[in-house]
């Protein structure tokens, strides 16, 4: 998917109140459809139009355990973005000081 | 709108001085961490040996004071994400201010010409 797909779908994703707040409770825990209905004023069928969205949009993903279909939070191109530069991040500092190391010790 | 990292240091040693360590293969034994090797020249190859492979290519180098290169992890054939290093060293009077920054190049198909030399291809 070109990125700005992927950006275009997640900003649509965010754009509704009623999706904001499943991503809300999705953030306490995995959670069914049925499950988040019973939470929100909104039918069982609205919520699992807005998952289709936000699973459209890779900001929620689905895997069945048990009987039930149990929906989660994805990480994310944003986390992916703050876990790159922070392993690389430190991969220089670490660099870093050796080299501060070596360079002191003439 | 790429992701991009920063660090700098300041030294106390001369431009010249933190330059060699940067670029010479028996300095850099000393603390890069793995053996590496860069061939200084636009189209040079850098190699990183060790726990984390990568093979890479020179972009830029003008001696003593700015070096870039893209390097990428050591998965050829593979869809494999590389970046792009610039090193920047800057004289401050007596002392010397290295900077560093590291940029993630989009995914790229990558492949090898006939001489071994790392090409993308789409």
């Amino acid at each position: 998917m070109r990125r700005d797909d992927r950006v275009d779908r997640v900003f649509a994703a965010l754009s509704d109140d009623t999706r904001r707040q499943v991503l809300r409770r999705l953030a306490e825990g995995p959670s069914s459809a049925s499950e988040l209905a019973r939470q929100l004023p909104v039918s069982r069928q609205a919520v699992s139009k807005h998952l289709e969205v936000l699973g459209q949009a890779g900001l929620v993903a689905s895997a069945r355990e048990g009987r039930e279909l149990l929906y989660r939070l994805t990480p994310g191109p944003f986390a992916e973005a703050m876990d790159w530069m922070a392993a690389v991040g430190s991969k220089w500092d670490v660099r870093l000081e050796a080299l501060e190391r070596h360079l002191r010790s003439g | 709108m790429a992701d991009r990292i920063e660090r700098e240091i300041v030294v106390d040693v001369p431009a010249q001085r933190v330059w060699n360590a940067l670029v010479d293969p028996q300095e850099l034994r000393l603390w890069f961490g793995e053996p590496l090797a860069i061939e200084l020249r636009p189209g040079g190859r850098v190699r990183v040996e060790g726990g984390d492979r990568r093979f890479g290519v020179v972009e830029e180098v003008d001696a003593p004071r700015r070096l870039v290169f893209r390097w990428w992890p050591d998965r050829p054939f593979t869809v494999a994400e590389g970046s792009r290093v610039e090193v920047t060293v800057e004289r401050e009077g007596d002392r010397t201010r290295l900077r560093i920054a590291e940029e993630r190049l989009a995914r790229r198909r990558l492949g090898f010409d006939a001489r071994g030399v790392a090409v993308s291809a789409r």
